[in-house]
Order: structure tokens, then C-alpha cells, then sequence
């Protein structure tokens, strides 16, 4: 009797202690029931769209083969999306919604690198981490990295650094005959610079004189910035872009019409099929890398995609391929993964494969598994992978 | 007497009411001091410091408003401003403390205290007033400067539009521009080169590069809008380069659209942009909107200017509000300084007033102490008199003899001169040293009775007769004197008084001779008491032969009785008889000789029982001849008086009987019984003759008695029980000595004081008659008699063996005889008697009721006396005697 009720007091203590420790790290993923939350701030709407709604749409998909599965030990994923408009002054407060209230593991597949700009130093201060943001921009990709974030995809610089050489090297293209077209704004920035770099390491020091037209973020007021690469002083064979489609887009058919008979290359982020769209006839030769591999591959995530019944495109693609990242990396953090957890699990060295050939494995000063960048070209309204500048026939 | 000092009374009295003065005045200057320190004290309590602890409120209440104030001050927006609006805390402290200063100078007497709390009011509004409206006007400030800024950032946003407008809408000129220029890059024509120069592009173009110059220098001026420091710069900017500006960038704009063709789709654009920065320079610039920047910067500036001029009246009030603050300030600390110096004089007069006191109380000390000595000196004085007085009274008290011995010792210290005098004295005066040499003259007297003494002759060899033993006696008594270590009254009781020596008796007396104050000598004074004792001895046979006499004509039979006894005592001791008979005698006849008086044959009877009682023999035939001549010359003198030939004694009772009866005619026989009955003796006579021997005793013995005699008129036969009656003398002796208590200790027992004793003669039915003898003593304690059975062993097991023992010879329970019973004899005499007589004995008794001594005579004739009816003698007569306390 005495026993028995010391056992009843006792109880809701422990019920009560129970419950007040699930309720502090139950968001984060503690309880067997509760969601392996994830969180998300893209450009569901606005000129930025397709490429927000597609990364949604890979995350998600893959997260669904998860879940379909049984989960990660047990524990559905779940995917929270908040759309930023692709507008740096939304992102931030969508950021800490997700963090504060809504207390995600981490922030997934974000898109855009002046919306990543203000992500990066909260998420440094949350302690949660940022993982494979739609952006190559080198903010994300600082050296040492920032502990919080990682990078699935390889940078813009990677991007205009492969079209340096391939422009110079397999097409064997005076630096004199390269110009830009940049978005005027972090993004714009990060692939030039990454291009000028790659300039320079090819011993060209006066990039800075390459002709370089800029456009307003979301707006299609491209004309000066071509005016500034037709200027009668430069003679460009090929553009490097690094802007979003719609401009790119009038830019390549406003240049065309203009009788410029120049190489329109294009970073991943411009979002390939889009722009495709966009430029409908005018597409052909159009060269867009990429940082994920053509979905037609033989890779063994290729495959998952192209069973997971998406309208097969790049920007899902990528989605599709940070969805399974970050999988490997939180599968790998054990059945109660936190946030100080899972950056721990991806610094350990561990490889992990992403279906992309060899595993990869990360570290404290390497916070990135992509290094690949895949250039592909417009042909007959489909993407054609190509592994040598000169398969792109001259314009 | 009057320069005798007080009485100790008279100075302890008037100290105890100088010190009852004292303590009164102490007792008041406390009382007083407590009264004055209190008012003082409670000043400072009820007024002084609550008011200086109130004032510090007030001043701290103040504090806390200018750090608030500082704080509001600091503060940049209307938020952070908003933490500070309340400021009840303050006001509640202003308030309280103002309050409690009211309440604590209200206590105070001083005039104007209270006009001066009231007088801090009217500053404590203005401050309150003045700080509420410093906070307004900080928060419209606020208001102001938050609009300010969030108009400049939108207004900044616009102009980047407007810059980006501009650049968007010379983008098609700029790029018209450069396609001409291509063309005449790649083949120059004169009306290209025309068109280049002074075409519509170029113009579009450098008025587009003029409107963002304009814009960007817009830009410019809003920052400086906002950071105008004053009026005046403000005005200036508005005035000047704003202005400038505006037109500038409006002719700018115009210049612009001039140069755009009016079906160019991209000119709606630019007149968009024309209305764009209308509103935004009316939004800049407009001097009736007060939400214009330039309105909202010079509402700021207002503000602050404002906030300025209140913060200067708020130091105003502050300083106003402390002026009034000292004030009370300082009417406090005068109260203050009032009160603690109140305080600090009592305190200073209560030194002083106990020092007073306390030197008072020295001052009195010091006087009685004086005054007690002079009276305990006087007493001193007095006692010595009174000392003095004591001895010379001693002195005299001393009385004749002493003063002859004193004489008579300084008579023998002057020898030769005093000779004749000692010669003429009919005293042997003889002065021994202390080791009872005999020192100096001998009177004549000495001389004459004792010879001259030898060379250093002991007093007691000289004076004394050879008698070894009184010699011991008369040495070791000395040497008692001597030692004067006993009082000597008591010393001289163990010396012999008296001694014989030859034919003369003497009497000595002896005298302490001090020389000087030391003890020196004694004085030896012996007289020739010879014939003084023979006259004494003259005087005592006189007294007994009266005594005798006396008790002879009271109880004539009674005496012959007495007589007979005697003579049939003395008769059977000269027959040599054992001991126990010689010693139941000898007791029988000094029971005998002492209640009729004869005192020297009692004495003799008694000395002669000592010395049988030591030496454990028989009467010596000389001892028996004394004894018996002493008897016989007593006898002697009264024999002519007592007449053996008896005649029949009648009483008048028995007289008046016979008459009756002859009156009556009574039968012859009757007579005869009645005559017969005469020579019959009766026992009420014999009962009434104890009876007055016992009252004798019971004088000596000093034990009062009520003796009843209860004889139911018994006759009995004449001679038959004559030394049965006269051995009965010693159950009465018996009954007094050990049965009855004394009077004191029978009262502590709850008995009546006197003694109750029944003496009684009954006749038997069953034939024969009873001797009874009854008292209500403390009765046998048969314990002792156990114990003395045991010792002389006898048997003691039941009463009637310790009964036995009782009568038996020599068992007594006192350890020490008297002369009057406990030689254990008495009884077994009677016991004897009785015997002879055929009697037999029965003893009752209960420890603690009394003892009931019974003789039965069961076989002996008796007589009861006839006739009653006249009145004559009662069957029972009482008498009662009060034995008399000397």
C-alpha cells in the first residue's frame, strides 16, 4: 500500500520529466513519433520560381522514397517550404520561422545566393546547419567553411572556371573573345570573379577590360548591359552568363537579333529548362553547365530519379540529389539526430554515397561533395551533356 | 546630658530618613531626567528623523527622476521608449516621502515647518509636469525621427528606382547608340556618323547620365535632410542646393523625354518616372507636409529643441524643488541640532545631579558614621560605669561572712597586729597555701582545738581525726578548690562540712583568699558546732516524741498496733534470723517507724539496710542493741501515755447504734451480736489508718492522691491479722513509689492529675472476706520483671510465675532503693504475712490502667456491723485529701 503509492507519486514525476525533455528536443527529433523536420525558404513565386519549385519538388520526392521505405530509424522526414520570393529581405525571417518555431534539423536546397547571403550568418548563430543550397556562390564557401554549412553542388566559380577552359583550352578562344553578362547583384559577382580567377590562371591578367554588361535583379532591363557587350571595341565569340533565365533569355534573343553571332554560356543556376523554355526556337547551341549530371545517366541516383516519376529536369535533379545528401549524412546520426549531431556525422570522415560514384566524404575544411560541373547544350529543345567545347557547333 | 552624643536609635533613625530623603529625591531627579531625555528623544524620533529619512526620500526620488530622464534622453526609438513611460514608482516615492516629511514637521513646534512642506509641492508638480512633458516631447521626437527615417530609406528606394528607371530607359538609346556605332565601325557612312552625333540617342543619353547624376546628388541631400543639426542648415538645404537640385533633375527629366520619340513605347516609361519623382521630391521637399522629410526633420528638430528648453525648466524646477529641500532641510537639522542638545544638557544635568546626590549621600555617610562613633563611645563609657557598678554591688552582695573571711585573711596577713583579734575569735582560722599547707598564724581557737600545727603541716593532718577516710575526702575536695575550675560553691560541697574529733563536733567553712587578683590561698574557718548539734538532736528527739505523740492520741489502737509490731519485729531479728528475714524486717519497721514519725529509728532502720545491702551479712549484736535500744528510749518516753491493757474503744456511731437499738427493743441476741461486734475490729478504722499513711507518703513523694475507702462495714476478728496490717504499709508505699505517675506525666497520659487509690474490705459469699488495694497507675511492667525474674532465677514464663516473683525476696525492678521502697523486700513481707495470716495473694494489673493488689482471707470470720437506718456512718465515706505543694 505504502509501496504502491510512493510508486504513484513518483510516476507523473517522471511523466512530468518525461515530457518536459521530450517537449524541449522533441522538435529537433526525439520521440519515436515525431517527424524528422526540415525546412526550406525559396522562390515559390516570382521570377525565380521554377527553380525554387524545383528544388521543393526533388527534396521532397526523394524524402518521399524515404519515408516509403520506413524512414530514417523509424521517423518519417517531413519538409517544410516557405517561399522568400527570391527576395533576400524574406528569407531571413522565413529562416528563423523555421529554426525558432517550427525547430528544423537543418535548412535544405534554399535557392539563391543573395538570399543565401543573409542565411549563412543566421544559421551560423542558430547552430543549424545549411545544407545544399541551390546557389554555387562563394559565400557559402569560405576557407575554413563555416561549420554550419554545406554545399552538395559545386560553385559558380567551378561552373565559370570549366567554361574558362573549355572556351580557351578546347576551343582554343582568345580571353579577348569572351564577354560577360552578369546579373548586378552577389550572384552576378561570384560567377565573374570565379571566371576572372580562372583568367588569370590561364595567364590573362587584364579581365577586368573583357566587355561586361549587368542587369537589375528581376527586372528585364538587359539592353544596357548588352549595349556594353556590343560595344564596336570588343568583338565576344562567346558570353558567359550568370544571371536568371528570363533576362538571360531576352539577352540571347535580343543579341541574336542584334547580329551578335557569339557562344552563350550559361551557369546551372539559371535554371536549364526554363530557359529552354524561354528561349523556345532561339535555344540551339546554348550551352548550360551544370552541377549535377544529366538524369539520362547510368548513375545509381539517376536511376532513383528517374523512377521517382519527376518531370526529369536539373534544378528537381539537384533537389533530388541534396534530398538523398542529406539522408546519408542524418541516417548516419543515429536514431535521436540534433542539429550539433548531424555537422558532427558529416565532419567524421565517413563517406557517403550519394549515388554519384565514389562515395564522398567530407571533413572540418571540406564542407563540399560536389567538385564536378557537367556542361550540356541546347539541341533540339533537349539538354545534351558533352564532354568537349568544340561537340558545341559554332554559332 | 544635653553634650552627650545621640542615642545609636536617634542616629539610626535619622539616617534611615536622610537615606529615605535620598533615595525620594533620586527617585524624582530620574523621574524628571526620564521626562526631559523622553521629550528630547521622542522629538527626535517622531520628527526629526523620519523627516531627514523622508527628505533623503524625496532627494533620491529626485535622483531616480534624472536618471530616468537621462535614460529617456538616451533612448532612439519610440519602443525603447515606452520602457520608461511608467513612472509611478517615482511619483509613489515623491509622495510617500513628502507625506511622511508632512506628518514628521508637523510634530515639530517650530512655526513655518509645515508652510515649508507645503511650499515643496508646488516645485515637485513643476518637476513632474515638466518631466512628463520632456518625455512627450522625446517621444514625438521619436516619432518624428522613426517617420524620418523610414521616409529617407523610402525615398532612398526610390531614387535606386528612379536611377534604375533611367538607366532601363537609356538602356534602348544606349544600345541604338552602339549598334550605330558597330555599323559605322564596320563601314562608316557621313549620315550615320550624322545621325551618331546628333541623333536622339546621344541626347537621351547624356540626359539620362544627368538624371542619375541628379538623382544620385538627390540621394545626397536626404542624408543631409536627416542629419541637419539645426534649423538654419535645414533651411539652407531646403532652400538652396534642394532646390537647385529638384530643377536640375526636373529639367533633367524633361530633357530626357524631349529626346524620346513620342511613339517609343519606352517614353510612357520615362513619363512614369517623371511623376515618380515628382512624389518623391514632394515627399522630400514639400514644406506643407509635415511628413515631407524636410517637415519631419524640422518637427524633430523641433522637438529637440524643445526637449532642450524643457530639460533647462526642469533644472529650474530642480533647483527650486532642492532650494526648498534645504529649506526643510535646514529646519530639520535645527531641530535636530535642538533636540540633541536638549538631550545632551539633560545629559549633562543628570551628571551633575548625581554627582550632587551622590556627595550628599557621602556628606551623610560621613556624619552618621561620626555620629555612631560618639554614641558607640558613650556606650563604651557606660558600660565600663555600669561595670564598675556591677562589681562594687558584687562586692557588697558578697555579704557578712565574706567580708569577716576577707577581714579575717587580712587580719592573718598582719599577723602580729591582727593576734589578739584571732585571739578573741571562737573560730580556728587557718590559712592554707594551695597545696593545703598551713601558712601563717592559727587563730587562738586552732591552737586551743587542734594543737599548734607542725612545720609545713597539711590542713587536713592538723585539724582532722585520724579517720583515713574523711581525710581522702577532705584532700581530694581541696584539690578540687583548688583547681577552681568548678564554681566554688559546688567545690565546697564535696569537702567534709562537719567533722567530730573527741568529743566536739565541728563545722567547717572555707574561703578563696585573692591577693591581688590571683588566687592564693584558701582560708580554712572551723567552729566548735558541738553543742549547736546536740540542741539540733535535742530539737529532733522533741519533734518525734510530738510526732509520736500526736499520731498516739489520733489512732490509740492503731499506735498499740504499731507498738506490738514493733516490738514482735525487733523480737524475731534478735532470735538471729537468715537474711531475707533480717532484711524483711528491718524494712517492715522502717515502713513502720516512718509513717508514725519515728524518724530516728526509720533512719537507723534504713542505714542499717545500706550496710546489710554492701556487706551481703546479718545484723551485728551491737547493731541490734543500738537498734533496739533506740527504739525502746523512744518508746520509753510516750509508754506511760500508751497503755498495753487495752480498753474497748466505741465509737459514737456504734455509741448511737446501741441506744437505737435498745430503744427499739431489740431482741437480746441482737444486742449481743451489737456488743460482741464492739471488740471486733473494724476495718473501716484499719482502712481509714492506711488511708491517712498512705496521704503521709504521698506528701513525701510529692504525688497528689484521692483515696477511697470502701470497708462495707466488714468486721473481723481482733488480733487475727495484726502483722497482716501492719506489713500492708508496704503495698501502699509500693502503690505510691512505682504504680502512681506523677501529676505531670499522668496528665500528659490523659489521666486525671491526681492519683486514685481504692482501699477496700468486702465480704466474700462464698464465706471469708477480701483485702483489696487498687490504684490506676502506670501497673506492673512485668517486661523488667521478667528480666530481674531471669537474673535471680526464678521461673518467668506466665503472668502468675512473674506474680510469684513479685513477692519474692530481693526482686525489685529499680536499680536504685529509696527510703521509701525497692529493695525488693516489702512485698515478700507481705507476702509473709498474709501467709501466717491463711491468706492468699492476687495481683491484676493492666500497663498503663493501674494494679489491683487482692489478699483473700477465705476461711476467716468477719462481722458485718448492723444498722444502718440512723444515719450513722455511710456504707461508703470518701475523703479526699489535696496533697499540698510546696
Amino acid at each position: 500500500m505504502d509501496r504502491g503509492r510512493r510508486n504513484m507519486l513518483v510516476l507523473p514525476i517522471l511523466l512530468a520529466a518525461g515530457t518536459a525533455r521530450a517537449g524541449s528536443s522533441a522538435p529537433r527529433g526525439a520521440g519515436a513519433a515525431e517527424p524528422l523536420r526540415v525546412g526550406m525558404s525559396t522562390a515559390l513565386s516570382g521570377p525565380a520560381q521554377g527553380l525554387g519549385a524545383g528544388m521543393k519538388a526533388g527534396v521532397e520526392a526523394y524524402f518521399e522514397l524515404v519515408n516509403a521505405a520506413g524512414g530514417i530509424h523509424g521517423r518519417r522526414l517531413e519538409l517544410i517550404a516557405l517561399d522568400d520570393q527570391y527576395e533576400p529581405s524574406k528569407t531571413g525571417p522565413n529562416v528563423r520561422r523555421l529554426i525558432d518555431e517550427d525547430r528544423v534539423l537543418a535548412i535544405v536546397g534554399n535557392v539563391g545566393t543573395p538570399t543565401a547571403v543573409v542565411t549563412v550568418p543566421i544559421v551560423n548563430e542558430k547552430k543549424v546547419p545549411l545544407f545544399g543550397a541551390f546557389t554555387g556562390a562563394g559565400v557559402l564557401r569560405k576557407t575554413p567553411p563555416d561549420r554550419y554549412v554545406f554545399n552538395v553542388r559545386s560553385s559558380y566559380a567551378d561552373e565559370t572556371a570549366e567554361m574558362i577552359r573549355g572556351l580557351l583550352v578546347d576551343r582554343k578562344l582568345d580571353p579577348e573573345d569572351i564577354a560577360f553578362f552578369t546579373q548586378d547583384d552577389s550572384y552576378g559577382d561570384a560567377g565573374y570573379n570565379g571566371a576572372v580567377k580562372a583568367l588569370q590562371s590561364h595567364g590573362f591578367k587584364a579581365a577586368e577590360k573583357l566587355a561586361h554588361g549587368r542587369y537589375a535583379r528581376n527586372t528585364l532591363d538587359v539592353e544596357d548591359g548588352l549595349a556594353k557587350v556590343l560595344d564596336p571595341r570588343y568583338h565576344p565569340k562567346a558570353v558567359i552568363m550568370v544571371g536568371t533565365y528570363k533576362p538571360c533569355a531576352k539577352f540571347i534573343k535580343l543579341a541574336r537579333k542584334c547580329g551578335l553571332r557569339a557562344l552563350f554560356a550559361n551557369v546551372s543556376f539559371v535554371g536549364s529548362a526554363d530557359l529552354l523554355k524561354e528561349l523556345g526556337g532561339a535555344a540551339n547551341g546554348v550551352v548550360i553547365t551544370q552541377v549535377v549530371p544529366h538524369w539520362s545517366g547510368k548513375l545509381p541516383v539517376l536511376e532513383q530519379y528517374r523512377e521517382s516519376g519527376l518531370a526529369p529536369n536539373f534544378v528537381s535533379l539537384e533537389g533530388f540529389i541534396v534530398g538523398r545528401a542529406y539522408v546519408e549524412v542524418l541516417r548516419a546520426s543515429g536514431p535521436e539526430p540534433t542539429p550539433e549531431r548531424f555537422v558532427e556525422t558529416a565532419e567524421s570522415g565517413t563517406p557517403f554515397d550519394l549515388g554519384l560514384g565514389e562515395p564522398r566524404a567530407l571533413s572540418p575544411a571540406v564542407h563540399g561533395f560536389g567538385t564536378s560541373v557537367w556542361p550540356t547544350r541546347i539541341q533540339a529543345g533537349t539538354f545534351r551533356p558533352f564532354s568537349h567545347w568544340n561537340e558545341v557547333p559554332a554559332p | 546630658m544635653n553634650d552627650k552624643p545621640k542615642s545609636i536609635e536617634d542616629n539610626l533613625v535619622s539616617l534611615s530618613i536622610a537615606a529615605g530623603v535620598l533615595f525620594v529625591v533620586l527617585l524624582l531627579a530620574m523621574l524628571a531626567v526620564q521626562q526631559a531625555l523622553g521629550s528630547s528623544v521622542r522629538q527626535l524620533e517622531s520628527s526629526t528623523l523620519p523627516a531627514l529619512s523622508s527628505l533623503s526620500g524625496q532627494r533620491h526620488a529626485v535622483a531616480r527622476l534624472f536618471q530616468r530622464q537621462v535614460q529617456v534622453l538616451a533612448t532612439r526609438t519610440q519602443s525603447e521608449l515606452e520602457a520608461y513611460r511608467d513612472r509611478s514608482a517615482i511619483d509613489g516615492e515623491l509622495e510617500r516621502s513628502r507625506t511622511l516629511l508632512g506628518e514628521a514637521l508637523g510634530g515639530l513646534a517650530r512655526e513655518g515647518a509645515r508652510e515649508q512642506v507645503g511650499a515643496l509641492e508646488a516645485p515637485t508638480r513643476a518637476l513632474l509636469a515638466r518631466d512628463q512633458a520632456l518625455f512627450e516631447s522625446v517621444r514625438l521626437r521619436h516619432g518624428f525621427q522613426e517617420t524620418l527615417d523610414q521616409q529617407s530609406g523610402s525615398v532612398q528606394a526610390e531614387l535606386q528606382k528612379l536611377i534604375q528607371e533611367t538607366r532601363a530607359v537609356s538602356g534602348k538609346a544606349h544600345l541604338e547608340y552602339v549598334l550605330a556605332l558597330r555599323r559605322i565601325a564596320r563601314s562608316p557612312s557621313p549620315l550615320e556618323v550624322k545621325k551618331l552625333v546628333f541623333g536622339g540617342e546621344r541626347i537621351q543619353r547624356e540626359a539620362t547620365e544627368q538624371v542619375v547624376a541628379a538623382v544620385l546628388h538627390l540621394g545626397q541631400l536626404v542624408g543631409k535632410i536627416a542629419l541637419a543639426q539645426n534649423d538654419d542648415e535645414l533651411n539652407s538645404i531646403a532652400a538652396n542646393e534642394l532646390n537647385q537640385n529638384l530643377e536640375r533633375s526636373r529639367s533633367h527629366l524633361r530633357a530626357l523625354l524631349a529626346a524620346l520619340d513620342a511613339k517609343d513605347p519606352i517614353r510612357s516609361r520615362a513619363e512614369q518616372m517623371q511623376k515618380q519623382f515628382e512624389s518623391v521630391a514632394a515627399g522630400i521637399a514639400d514644406a506643407q507636409n509635415p511628413q515631407s522629410l524636410i517637415g519631419l526633420r524640422r518637427n524633430t528638430l523641433r522637438e529637440s529643441k524643445k526637449a532642450a528648453e524643457l530639460r533647462a525648466e526642469l533644472l529650474d524646477a530642480v533647483r527650486e524643488f532642492s532650494d526648498g529641500v534645504e529649506q526643510v532641510e535646514l529646519i530639520v537639522s535645527q531641530e535636530t541640532q535642538r533636540a540633541s542638545s536638549a538631550a545632551q544638557f539633560t545629559r549633562w544635568a543628570v551628571r551633575i545631579g548625581m554627582f550632587a546626590v551622590f556627595a550628599v549621600a557621602v556628606w551623610i555617610g560621613i556624619v552618621s558614621v561620626r555620629r555612631m562613633r560618639d554614641s558607640v563611645r558613650a556606650l563604651h563609657v557606660q558600660n565600663r560605669e555600669l561595670e564598675s557598678l556591677s562589681r562594687e554591688l558584687q562586692g557588697m552582695n558578697e555579704g557578712l561572712e565574706g567580708l569577716v573571711a576577707q577581714r579575717s585573711a587580712e587580719l592573718v596577713k598582719r599577723e602580729r597586729s591582727m593576734r589578739l583579734v584571732l585571739d578573741t575569735m571562737d573560730e580556728a582560722l587557718i590559712m592554707c597555701d594551695l597545696e593545703g599547707r598551713v601558712i601563717g598564724e592559727s587563730s587562738k581557737a586552732a591552737l586551743t582545738w587542734f594543737g599548734t600545727p607542725g612545720r609545713e603541716a597539711l590542713v587536713w593532718d592538723y585539724i582532722l581525726p585520724p579517720e583515713q577516710k574523711l581525710i581522702d575526702q577532705f584532700r581530694l575536695g581541696y584539690a578540687q578548690l583548688v583547681e577552681d575550675v568548678l564554681p566554688f560553691e559546688v567545690s565546697i560541697e564535696c569537702l567534709p562540712r562537719r567533722f567530730e574529733r573527741g568529743e566536739h563536733i565541728y563545722a567547717l567553712g572555707f574561703r578563696q583568699v585573692f591577693e591581688e587578683g590571683t588566687f592564693r590561698s584558701i582560708l580554712v574557718a572551723a567552729r566548735d558546732v558541738t553543742s549547736q548539734v546536740a540542741a539540733e538532736a535535742r530539737e529532733r528527739d522533741a519533734h518525734e516524741q510530738h510526732l509520736l505523740l500526736a499520731n498516739l492520741l489520733k489512732d490509740k489502737a492503731g499506735f498499740r498496733a504499731f507498738v506490738r509490731d514493733g516490738e514482735g519485729l525487733l523480737a524475731d531479728l534478735r532470735t538471729q534470723p537468715d537474711r531475707d528475714v533480717t532484711l524483711r524486717a528491718l524494712h517492715t519497721l522502717k515502713g513502720n517507724t516512718a509513717v508514725y514519725g519515728m524518724e530516728s529509728v526509720a533512719r537507723l532502720c534504713h542505714s542499717l539496710e545500706e550496710r546489710l545491702a554492701e556487706a551481703g551479712d546479718c545484723l551485728t549484736t551491737s547493731e541490734l542493741e543500738e537498734l533496739s535500744g533506740l527504739w525502746r528510749a523512744r518508746i520509753h518516753r510516750i509508754e506511760e501515755t500508751v497503755t498495753t491493757d487495752a480498753a474497748i474503744e466505741l465509737g459514737e456511731a456504734d455509741y448511737a447504734e446501741m441506744v437505737h437499738s435498745i430503744r427499739q427493743r431489740k431482741d437480746h441476741d441482737q444486742l449481743m451480736n451489737i456488743v460482741e461486734a464492739w471488740k471486733w475490729v473494724a476495718t473501716s478504722a484499719l482502712l481509714q489508718r492506711l488511708s491517712r499513711q498512705m496521704r503521709r507518703v504521698a506528701e513525701r513523694v510529692d504525688k497528689p492522691i484521692e483515696v477511697t475507702v470502701e470497708h462495707h462495714r466488714l468486721r473481723v476478728m481482733p488480733g487475727s491479722l495484726d502483722a497482716f496490717w501492719g506489713s500492708l504499709v508496704h503495698v501502699v508505699r509500693n502503690a505510691l513509689d512505682h504504680g502512681i505517675e506523677p501529676a505531670a506525666e499522668r496528665v500528659a497520659r490523659g489521666k486525671p492529675e491526681r492519683g486514685r487509690i481504692v482501699l477496700r474490705t468486702k465480704p466474700l459469699p462464698t464465706g471469708g472476706f477480701v483485702v483489696e488495694l487498687e490504684d490506676d497507675g502506670r501497673g506492673i511492667d512485668f517486661d523488667a520483671l521478667g528480666r530481674v525474674a531471669l537474673r535471680k532465677g526464678l521461673p518467668a514464663k506466665a503472668r502468675k510465675d512473674l506474680i510469684l516473683a513479685m513477692f519474692h525476696d530481693g526482686v525489685t525492678t529499680r536499680e536504685e532503693a529509696s527510703e521509701l521502697s525497692g529493695r525488693g523486700v516489702g512485698l515478700a513481707a507481705v507476702a509473709s504475712t498474709c501467709k501466717a495470716a491463711g491468706g492468699s495473694i492476687d495481683v491484676e494489673s493492666t500497663s498503663g490502667k493501674g494494679t489491683c493488689f487482692r489478699f483473700t482471707f477465705s476461711g476467716q470470720p468477719f462481722r458485718i456491723r448492723e444498722g444502718s437506718t440512723s444515719g450513722f456512718p455511710a456504707r461508703r465515706s470518701r475523703q479526699s485529701l489535696r496533697a499540698a505543694r510546696s
